[in-house]
């Protein structure tokens, strides 16, 4: 009974893993196709039959372990963490005005540098 | 527990084994091969032929007792070469994470900003020739001048190395943008971190030390190089493989550091009674310079 109720956890777990991968392809494909076709051939085909797979909802993390080229307990963690991210993303530009619009000084700091204050009140300075 | 502490000595034993003893062994072998060749036959295999069946002969003449002395010094000695060179990993590390005198530092300091500076300079020109709305190529553009100043370093340099400021942009944005001062601040937002937060950044900081002492083991192959050129050759390779390593490892640590920060440093400011625990929203400045005030003590 106790063997019986291991399994099923055992089971229940590897279903888990298994959605969660399924989840993480269906989220990062488009990434993952644009990453494989800059490698080869091969890794294309692979991803080809990572998707028939997927479709068919049979089993897909081993294969997804063999494309990323890690083991099946880091694939989850390469997957939300290689592709997307590596990227250079979408500049965030900052500007900032006077704290309660008094005077129309902007400024824009350095990226990721100090905010700036008014330096009639040292308030910080309001973004824009 | 007994399964924990036998998964931790497996770890240990393989970290052992990866790190010390098998790199000393490596050494040892290499170590012997420089002295018994030198510079002038670096690559004569027929001497090399004749030393190790010279020195194969003589153990077998040694007596039992002798011969397993030998054995026991060989299975010893790599970890100690292992623990010698380990020894150095804290220079290799102060060097990487440009911790350097001040007099040394200057100067890279210096242009790593001036070069910084003019990249930025170089984003708000084609900021400034493409306001938005922008088309898709026009953003493109800025998005990689963007990316040019953050693959030198995320906030303005203050050290003189890619991983120093990797690791200053963390306490410069915390400073900066949350007031938080991180040299006293770090540890107590430690204490206050999640236990899987915890463990991601202790993953992180584990795959950086041993990019270190991989790093590391490039020291005694350049000393090597003084007797037998070809072992520089190997020191460069070393050094470069953990010096790869290094880098991946610190821009995991420092963009990790720097999430804690953003998603905690609320809760820092709160634990220490600066904040309302009930409140939301990003931590001020204000709010993190009066937390920061509460850790220094005026210090």
């Amino acid at each position: 009974m106790i063997g019986s109720s291991s399994h099923d956890v055992t089971v229940s777990a590897a279903v888990d893993v298994e959605r969660a991968a399924l989840t993480s392809l269906c989220k990062e494909f488009d990434a993952l196709r644009d990453e494989a076709r800059r490698h080869s051939v091969e890794r294309e085909q692979l991803l080809d039959q990572i998707l028939v797979e997927a479709r068919a909802r049979r089993p897909v993390l081993g294969l997804l372990s063999r494309l990323l080229g890690t083991d099946g307990d880091t694939t989850l963690r390469a997957l939300g963490a290689g592709l997307p991210g590596g990227g250079p993303g979408r500049a965030s530009g900052e500007r900032f005005s006077c704290p309660d619009g008094s005077c129309d000084r902007t400024d824009v700091p350095p990226p990721a540098g100090a905010l700036p204050r008014c330096r009639v009140t040292g308030q910080l300075m309001r973004q824009a | 527990m007994g399964g924990f502490f036998q998964e931790l000595a497996k770890v240990l034993a393989q970290r052992w084994l990866s790190l010390l003893a098998i790199p000393g062994a490596f050494f040892i072998a290499v170590a012997w091969l420089g002295v018994t060749l030198g510079h002038a036959k670096a690559w004569d295999h027929t001497l090399l032929s004749q030393r190790a069946t010279a020195v194969a002969t003589a153990v077998t003449k040694l007596p039992a007792g002798a011969q397993v002395l030998l054995v026991v010094a060989f299975l010893v000695a790599p970890a100690g070469v292992g623990f010698a060179v380990q020894a150095l990993a804290g220079v290799t590390r102060r060097l990487w994470l440009g911790q350097w005198p001040r007099q040394l530092a200057a100067l890279p300091v210096r242009r790593r900003r001036a070069r910084w500076h003019r990249l930025v300079a170089k984003r708000r020109c084609l900021e400034d020739d493409s306001p938005e709305p922008r088309t898709a190529r026009e953003q493109d553009l800025v998005d990689a001048a963007a990316d040019r100043v953050n693959r030198m370093a995320m906030a303005e340099p203050g050290r003189p190395t890619w991983m120093g400021d990797r690791i200053h942009a963390v306490e410069s944005v915390a400073l900066h943008r949350s007031g938080l001062d991180l040299t006293f601040g770090w540890p107590r937002l430690w204490l206050l971190l999640p236990e899987t937060t915890r463990t991601e950044l202790s993953n992180a900081h584990a795959a950086f030390a041993a990019a270190v002492a991989t790093g590391t083991w490039a020291l005694p192959y350049l000393v090597l190089a003084a007797f037998w050129w070809p072992a520089a050759v190997i020191a460069v390779l070393v050094g470069l493989t953990g010096w790869a390593r290094a880098r991946a490892a610190i821009t995991d640590l420092s963009s990790l550091a720097e999430a804690a920060v953003d998603l905690h440093g609320r809760e820092l400011a709160a634990a220490l009674g600066v904040v309302d625990p009930e409140g939301t929203g990003p931590l001020t400045v204000d709010d993190g310079e009066r937390t920061t005030a509460l850790m220094r003590k005026g210090r």
